[in-house]
């Protein structure tokens, strides 16, 4: 098993490397930049703005720019003598801007190594700032998922189990109907619904669930513990759940159809089981093997959902952090936030791979 | 000579899979959907949209509402009101029409970008199906990389660092969308590449080009014709979250997208102007997803009649 899991990790660095490349060659491309975030005041002279810009090695050629975001630079420009003072370099000239004295020794230490630098628009490490939200995605994301297990699964074994009747049907309809819907629609109608036309309707001056944030407003301090504040994640956790649900009872639904013509089903039956038995502890076990695969790609689809969920809301994760970051050109924000969720997914790819074979014994790490 | 063997071998190829009756596939699937009520209504109510949408300036005009003419005294009417059947928005427009014109960029977005995106989809899956080897591994890394990264982020930064507008959209959803068709049409084709008739096809010579796309393309048609259905539908609601957010069509062109981002700053105001823009988004992909559904259904060789 060991083995197979440093096999898929090691599969993933071409991935990550591909990851890697192509959200730096978009940052480069993309208007404003680190030169212009830090020179923006009214009196900086073109000449200030291309020192600079040569101190920050945007000229450099781009397999060193990449390299310097990828590894950092404290490594490229050293200070050996400890006088503050660089005196050593490798790949990047040694006095960078050509006014003859030689730079500050590199102090970035590249993504690979968690430093994703500081954000154009809050001036603040992005780790740090990346730390402070990473509680409330996970709080809304693994509400949504395990209210979308919850619903969702029952839901599929019971249409399995009563194929064609009228609640398979309605099962079908509901799960073609809830993926159509646009997902910040439904926010929207919700927190209308819920903040304006029933408190209207029931004469009352509050809305009835919050529109809006993780927790009611506080001066200091975080929110407090997550059974205080149950009306806060109801309607961002039903909305990111909606298609959760929708998805999973359609996946269990058809792994629980492929289970029941099994043998194993049709020998449970003929030993006088009863049907309870037989669908619960014979066919459901059985039908959930499959849909550990399905782990991945529920957790990209909620990753993106989470983005607009957030935003509707006002959700103070990192979904909402990134969506702000695009719209302000904040360009390390939305690296750091795009890079950490794809290594999340490739994480949770390698983990439902690893789940699938240590749940079903008839698959063999090999 | 060798060209009327080949097209032989076709015919009696696409004729073999389940139809004792020597019905093709396709006619058999066209039968089909003439019986499936459903998917004609969903087909109905898109054509419905779609002719209303192309018409927004007849309509308006036969209306006397304008989607761009403001009206200080007329904010905010109701649906039903004198004049405006669906009321008016913030500044007075009319929005009936103005969701007709919204409708124009939303579906037309949503339809070129599947378009590309499928036929780039299909050319790659076939070409790396096809050929295998180095082709079909470095086709699968760019898959796996563009499928590791949450694929509405992928499409909010590149959507930002291009200028948005709607040939931008259409360019970028295109150009990321297509890696689903790519695996699919490269899992076919790698079935198709040892059948008979593309053996018999490459013994008499056709060249590799011909093989792919005169003999294995035709046999694709229904996984192309299924996923172009379901794509424009999650386009559409990927064009509307991207202009919903700011980065897709920006105001002044209405989207039906961009109208609800205007529309949640007035839940007290005009609650309808919540609801319309968003339910016209749902009719309209559920109309695809429901006709993408119906398609598969009578597209499947192992249904029976």
């Amino acid at each position: 098993m060991i083995k197979y899991t440093l096999r898929r990790i090691l599969q993933s660095i071409p991935t990550l490397f591909g990851i890697t490349l192509l959200a730096y060659i978009l940052m480069s491309a993309a208007p404003g930049g680190p030169v212009e975030a830090l020179t923006s005041g009214p009196q900086t002279t073109p000449q200030q703005r291309q020192r600079v810009a040569a101190q920050l090695g945007v000229n450099d050629p781009f397999p060193i720019q990449y390299l310097r975001w990828l590894l950092g630079d404290d490594w490229m420009r050293r200070d050996t003598n400890g006088d503050g003072i660089a005196d050593q370099a490798i790949l990047i000239p040694l006095d960078a801007d050509g006014d003859g004295e030689p730079e500050l020794p590199g102090r970035r230490q590249g993504i690979l190594r968690g430093d994703f630098g500081r954000s154009f628009f809050f001036r603040r490490p992005v780790m740090d700032m990346i730390g402070e939200r990473v509680a409330a995605t996970l709080e809304l994301g693994s509400t949504a998922l395990l209210i979308g297990l919850m619903v969702g699964l029952p839901v599929g074994i019971l249409a399995a189990v009563y194929k064609s009747s009228w609640f398979d049907n309605a099962t079908r309809i509901m799960s073609v109907v809830v993926s159509a819907i646009p997902i910040f629609w439904l926010g929207l109608i919700l927190i209308l619904l819920f903040s304006v036309t029933l408190p209207r309707a029931l004469g009352l001056d509050e809305p009835i669930l919050p529109m809006s944030g993780r927790c009611p407003r506080v001066l200091l301090g975080g929110c407090p513990p997550i059974y205080q504040r149950i009306e806060h994640i109801l309607l961002p956790a039903f909305v990111l759940s909606s298609f959760t649900i929708a998805a999973y009872s359609r996946y269990m639904r058809a792994s629980m159809l492929d289970v029941k013509s099994q043998d194993y089903m049709r020998t449970a039956h003929a030993k006088g089981l009863s049907p309870r038995k037989v669908w619960f502890f014979h066919g459901a076990r059985n039908a959930l093997i499959p849909l550990a695969t399905f782990l991945g790609p529920a957790l990209t689809g909620l990753l993106s959902g989470a983005a607009i969920t957030e935003t509707i809301f006002s959700w103070p994760g990192l979904g909402s952090f990134a969506v702000n970051a695009v719209t302000q050109q904040d360009y390390p924000v939305v690296m750091a936030v795009v890079i950490i969720t794809a290594v999340a997914t490739i994480l949770g790819f390698i983990l439902s791979d690893i789940l699938y074979v240590l749940i079903d014994p008839r698959i063999r790490f090999n | 000579m060798a060209t009327q063997t080949q097209t032989q071998v076709v015919k009696l190829d696409t004729k073999q899979p389940n139809t004792g009756n020597g019905q093709s596939l396709t006619k058999l699937a066209i039968r089909r959907l003439l019986h499936d009520r459903l998917t004609l209504l969903a087909m109905g109510v898109l054509l419905i949209l779609t002719v209303m949408s192309a018409l927004a300036p007849v309509i308006s005009a036969q209306l006397e509402v304008s989607s761009l003419r403001t009206d200080s005294s007329s904010t905010f009417l109701p649906p039903l009101s004198p004049g405006h059947l669906l009321g008016t928005d913030d500044i007075g427009r009319d929005q009936l029409s103005r969701l007709l014109y919204a409708g124009q960029v939303s579906l037309l977005i949503a339809f070129i970008a599947a378009f590309l995106s499928v036929t780039l989809g299909v050319s790659i899956g076939i070409l790396s199906g096809y050929y295998g080897g180095v082709i079909d591994d470095v086709v699968n890394w760019v898959i796996t990389t563009l499928t590791s990264i949450p694929q509405l982020f992928l499409i909010l930064i590149v959507a930002a660092v291009l200028s948005p507008g709607p040939t931008t959209l259409i360019l970028v959803l295109g150009l990321i969308g297509w890696t689903g068709t790519a695996r699919l049409v490269r899992g076919e084709t790698l079935s198709l590449r040892e059948r008979e008739f593309v053996v018999g096809a490459r013994a008499i010579g056709a060249s590799p080009l011909r093989i792919m796309f005169i003999h294995i393309l035709p046999n694709l048609f229904s996984i192309i014709v299924i996923t172009l259905a379901i794509d424009i539908g999650s386009l559409i609601l990927t064009e509307a979250a991207l202009s919903f957010l700011g980065v897709g069509v920006t105001p002044p062109t209405p989207s039906w997208g961009n109208m609800l981002t205007v529309s949640q700053t007035y839940f007290n105001l005009g609650p309808w102007l919540v609801v319309f823009p968003g339910l016209l988004i749902f009719i309209t992909v559920l109309c695809l997803y429901v006709i993408g559904d119906g398609l598969r259904d009578a597209f499947d060789p192992t249904a029976k009649d």
